[in-house]
């Protein structure tokens, strides 16, 4: 075995430059799906990144906006649609909260001033994950009164204040033609969270007040540990028509990041094994290539087959060898290509802007394809040499 | 040693039908030094690879150390031609890229033998021929004659029941002919089977025994009172 293999090598070394241009082919083939397949987990990886945002385990059920105006009215979230809720799926969820937020622009220097400050209720923050690091949460009393208060996340805080302490600090959000103010009370820190825009969290009575609104237009439900989103979501959506008096007429729509995120990266997995297929024509050329030259190197060697057949060698020594040698053509290839592959997909990935998703399976999914290429094209000229009968091999010139 | 009994080779390629090979007996006996003669288009060299079995025959039975070839699979076949024959040729088919030594080891790897054994093997056949100084040199680095040595060391270095040797002399000049018939000579002293096709009657001369063919036909057979053995 050790000796067919020095054969081999010493038949791939002696002709180096054939064996260069043939193993192009697979590494060309193989560097573009391994591209490919890292540009689509790195796509991936961003995009669930970002949905991961919307924080984990909870989904949100909101009105059909498409409604007619007339039927909208009679579909709106009401507060004491909430106080139902809260009641009724008491065991199966944690919180309930309505969703309310106001956007505008911070009056002040800024380069992109535009901000969302939520609604929120007294567990918000909590199930936000967002904590204080500096001031104080939200009070009940502020609430109750519709204060014009805000609790402002890190960024705004240090970008809008320049290093002073935000505490204290009276800042204005444009929105449309009018500027409110608001107090800030405390700044939070939030995990895992990357948006662009400006945040903050008002009291939701005073964002109602603001948007002059008394229903909701959704809710962020968040289930007990052990509860199905799907069943949950369904049993929330049909006990609101119920009290709409809307019985399946679409009214209520459900959003879950999770949902969602399955959908994206079903999407992308799909796109992703396409282009990844298409380039693996690529990889199909290369392997005829290698299946091409493999030929030559037989019809070239026939006097050595049937000098090594005429001193004794069996069928299956002269098909390992020229096996051995188209598997180490493909294998030296898919390995080169796979580094290839991953230098071009860091550099796709950095120009791209999403994070770069290294794969060991990559490397070993390469390799381990390119050994089946190198056998499955290699058989067939391996087989050629191994029939030749010694007496014609030897006669050959 | 090898007993050929009613051997027959027939080429058919469409509607021509040659018989290269007419019902050829032939017994070879152990330490014969045999001389195949005659005319090209004989037969002689058919007869050859048959008995080498590169080739097999049409119908006949063909007996060597024992072994019913005709019987045989197609890698019971190379297992014969791998440790019962050495095969010389004319044009000594050594494998270009691989030095003397590695030639000589070549048929041994594929018997399996260690690589202790196999080099140890053919130091000592490349010593026997001669050559014991050349075992890093590549064919194309050493002449016809050496060339020659080297393939013989290469046929004794599986020690085989029989040497083989298909005009071996057909490619040297009269200075290497003269050196490889003696080494050949020297061989049969030591007691080995060597049959050799030859249509030089000056070469012939050497061996014990002569057989002529003559249109797939055994024509003669005389032991050559020339040769060292009678």
């Amino acid at each position: 075995m050790k000796e067919l293999f020095q054969i081999a090598l010493s038949a791939i070394w002696s002709n180096k430059m054939r064996s260069l241009l043939t193993m192009l082919g697979i590494i060309i083939g193989i560097s573009s799906v391994v591209t490919i397949v890292s540009i689509g987990d790195g796509t991936k990886a961003s995009m669930n990144d970002q949905l991961s945002n919307l924080s984990g385990n909870n989904f949100q059920v909101y009105m059909n906006y498409r409604l007619d105006s007339e039927v909208f009215e009679k579909a709106m979230i009401t507060t004491e649609d909430i106080a139902a809720l809260q009641t009724k799926f008491q065991d199966e969820t944690i919180e309930i909260s309505p969703e309310s937020s106001v956007s505008g622009e911070l009056v002040g220097n800024l380069e992109q001033p535009g901000a969302t400050f939520s609604g929120a209720s007294s567990g918000t923050l909590k199930m936000a994950k967002a904590t204080i690091v500096e001031g104080r949460d939200l009070l009940d009393e502020e609430r109750a009164n519709k204060k014009n208060v805000v609790v402002v996340g890190e960024r705004l805080a240090k970008d809008l204040f320049s290093g002073k302490s935000a505490i204290g600090q009276t800042l204005f959000l444009q929105m449309d033609d009018t500027s409110t103010g608001f107090q800030v009370v405390g700044v939070y820190t939030q995990k895992d969270k990357r948006t662009d825009s400006y945040g903050g969290f008002i009291p939701i009575e005073t964002a109602q007040k603001i948007l002059n609104q008394t229903y909701y237009g959704s809710l962020t439900i968040y289930p007990a540990e052990g509860q199905s989103i799907d069943v949950l979501s369904t049993r929330i959506v049909k006990f609101l028509e119920s009290r709409h008096d809307a019985e399946g007429q679409d009214f209520y729509k459900v959003f879950s990041p999770e949902a969602a995120m399955a959908t994206v990266n079903d999407i992308l997995g799909k796109v992703t094994l396409l282009i990844a297929a298409i380039a693996g024509i690529a990889l199909l050329v290369g392997g005829i290539g290698v299946m091409n030259i493999m030929l030559v190197s037989v019809t070239e060697r026939i006097r050595e087959i049937g000098i090594r057949k005429a001193i004794g060698a069996k069928r299956h020594h002269i098909m390992i060898q020229f096996l051995i040698e188209s598997v180490l053509l493909t294998l030296t290839g898919g390995i080169i290509g796979a580094a290839l592959g991953m230098g071009l997909a860091a550099i796709a990935c950095s120009l791209m802007k999403v994070p770069r998703v290294v794969s060991m399976d990559a490397i070993l999914y390469a390799s381990a394809f390119s050994i089946a290429i190198g056998l499955f094209f290699g058989i067939y000229p391996a087989n050629q040499a191994a029939k030749l009968s010694p007496i014609e091999a030897l006669r050959h010139e | 040693m090898i007993q050929l009994e009613k051997l027959t080779k027939v080429y058919e390629q469409g509607e021509i039908r040659v018989e290269a090979l007419k019902e050829i007996d032939l017994h070879v006996k152990e330490g014969d030094f045999m001389a195949i003669m005659g005319p090209s288009g004989s037969g002689k060299s058919t007869l050859m690879n048959v008995l080498g079995c590169l080739d097999q025959a049409t119908e006949g039975a063909y007996r060597i150390d024992g072994t019913h070839v005709e019987e045989l699979t197609e890698n019971e076949l190379a297992d014969v031609r791998n440790q019962k024959i050495g095969f010389i040729f004319q044009s000594f088919n050594l494998l270009p890229k691989l030095n003397a030594q590695q030639n000589v080891e070549l048929p041994m790897i594929y018997s399996g033998k260690s690589a202790r054994e196999r080099s140890q093997r053919a130091e000592k056949a490349l010593a026997q021929v001669g050559l014991g100084d050349r075992g890093k040199h590549r064919p194309a680095e050493m002449s016809g004659g050496q060339c020659q040595r080297v393939a013989i060391a290469r046929a004794l270095a599986t020690d085989p029941a029989i040497l083989l040797a298909d005009e071996p002399t057909g490619n040297l000049d009269s200075k290497s002919t003269e050196e490889i018939l003696r080494l050949f000579e020297e061989l049969h002293e030591e007691g080995r089977t060597i049959v050799m096709v030859t249509h030089e009657s000056d070469v012939a001369k050497h061996c014990s025994r002569v057989i002529v063919i003559k249109d797939g036909e055994i024509v003669d057979d005389y032991r050559n009172k020339e040769g060292k053995r009678i």
